[in-house]
């Protein structure tokens, strides 16, 4: 068994009750308003980004488990930290998780068929993905569309991994399956459930 | 004033946390029910137990909340519903539907147009359009799964056989960004256009039957009809008796015991800012005179 000293692991919110609030907040308009990134600036310190951290801190508790992409489980404070402040299971299966953390900055994949899908009863069954961004630039030629957008509206983030856009109109496809995702870069979170469409123009 | 008793808005936080991951599934797959494990509440059901639950899980301190209940803002329902959030979230409340950032309604919309960063929280008895029709849930969720909505298209098509029109005038079921049949619950079908590319984002909670579902902001919402039989929705032949106004949805108020009766706009922050604005109904003119 692990045993973790308890003053190696930082704070978490130092008002729980408004932060999750906010953090919660935050990502149900991103959700509502998909591709349209939206402030957010959580002050937390933790061994993962803050905004990052701030969505799981303000969504995981001991009903749901959680999946670390390879450089978050490489560090072990990341999993220590969440698990030690929501009381929430890490899983090491992606398709078992009702939340997964990937963080594209350094590097990881994002294979958006390996998270549960949901099943055609239940499609809520299904993981959300919190995707860590350096930013939400607009890729030239990409566009949004989709419950919760007015028309179209620009859409990016990078690093984009390849092959994304493919990706994402297959979990598109399977709607109402699919994965969704929580996007963050520093200082905003971006919404893009399963209901959204990506098109590229030109 | 605030009851140190109480957690913030009354809920408990692993509470909230539940109810935030059902919200967030919900604005995902738009008019899909989510399950959630509603608490009970202190008040009773059919009082409003899973719009209470939504709102408490999103509002925040800087949320300025109204509630109304068929329109009104001075109704038993929701006078008890906006003092319990005084007492127990401390938050601003307010009759003025666009000062609101949350309003918490049942069986109305609003006249006023809703705006990008307000959010409507809707109070639902029953939320599944087919129970009527099909009273086993694990039958009406294969029903969902399947998009097979052909059995509610048969009962509208047996309203036009008996009654020559589709006679459903409330909870008139309708279809969500082409994909999920969805119960408005039970307001006026005179509100379902409202529904459709709305600004705000719309929530729907119900208590005893455990059920979260929602519709983004500019969402296709369609409510189900027939080609030769277009949904219409319901029309007064006369104006708002207080306030003037044309085209908003009216109650009717009995006056004396000889039959005399008046209509008035549902919808009272509509009807008054009218009057205050100077707009005056065949009734209120006779009164001033």
């Amino acid at each position: 068994m692990e045993i973790v000293s308890q003053t190696s692991i930082l704070p978490g919110f130092a008002n729980p009750v408004a932060d999750a609030q906010y953090g919660f907040r935050t990502a149900m308009d991103a959700l509502a308003r998909p591709a349209m990134p939206q402030s957010f600036a959580p002050r937390l310190r933790a061994p993962l980004v803050a905004e990052m951290a701030s969505v799981a801190l303000s969504l995981l508790d001991f009903e749901v488990s959680f999946w670390l992409s390879p450089s978050l489980e490489r560090d072990p404070a990341v999993g220590t930290y969440l698990r030690f402040h929501t009381g929430s299971r890490q899983t090491t299966t992606p398709g078992a998780a009702s939340f997964a953390f990937v963080d594209l900055t350094a590097g990881d994949p994002l294979d958006l068929a390996a998270f549960a899908q949901g099943t055609a009863e239940y499609p809520d069954r299904s993981t959300t993905v919190i995707v860590g961004c350096s930013d939400f630039t607009a890729s030239p030629g990409l566009m949004a569309e989709g419950p919760g957008i007015k028309g179209i509206s620009p859409f990016g983030f990078s690093p984009m991994p390849q092959g994304f856009q493919s990706d994402w109109a297959r979990n598109r496809d399977g709607f109402p399956l699919g994965v969704d995702l929580l996007l963050v870069a520093p200082g905003s979170l971006m919404g893009l459930p399963r209901s959204t469409r990506i098109l590229s123009r030109g | 004033m605030t009851a140190p008793a109480y957690n913030f808005a009354y809920l408990d936080e692993q509470t909230k946390r539940m109810i935030r991951r059902a919200i967030l599934k919900a604005i995902a797959v738009p008019g899909y029910q989510v399950p959630f494990a509603s608490r009970e509440m202190p008040m009773p059901y059919g009082w409003g137990t899973g719009g209470v639950q939504v709102t408490a899980s999103i509002l925040g301190q800087k949320d300025v909340l109204k509630v109304i209940d068929q329109g009104a803002d001075d109704t038993t329902n929701a006078v008890s519903i906006r003092q319990f959030f005084e007492k127990t979230a401390g938050v601003e409340t307010t009759t003025e539907t666009l000062a609101a950032t949350v309003i918490q309604t049942r069986h109305r919309i609003p006249e006023t147009t809703l705006q990008g960063h307000q959010v409507l929280v809707y109070q639902v008895p029953i939320p599944e359009p087919l129970r009527f029709l099909e009273p086993r849930e694990t039958e009406t969720r294969k029903m969902h799964a399947l998009a097979e909505y052909g059995l509610m298209h048969v009962k509208l098509y047996e309203d036009i056989a008996r009654h020559g029109h589709i006679a459903t005038t409330y909870a008139y079921p309708v279809l969500v960004a082409g994909r999920y049949v969805m119960d408005p619950s039970p307001t006026p079908k005179f509100d379902n256009p409202k529904m459709d590319d709305c600004a705000a984002l719309q929530l729907f909670g119900a208590g005893r039957e455990k059920r979260i579902y929602a519709i983004p902001p500019h969402t296709k919402v369609v409510s189900l009809d027939f080609e030769d039989h277009p949904f219409e929705v319901t029309r007064f032949d006369r104006p708002c008796a207080l306030c003037g106004a044309q085209g908003s949805y009216l109650d009717e108020v009995v006056m004396d015991d000889r039959g005399a009766r008046m209509f008035v706009c549902s919808d009272t922050d509509f009807c008054e800012s009218r009057q205050e604005n100077g707009h005056r109904g065949p009734l209120n003119q006779e009164a001033a005179e």
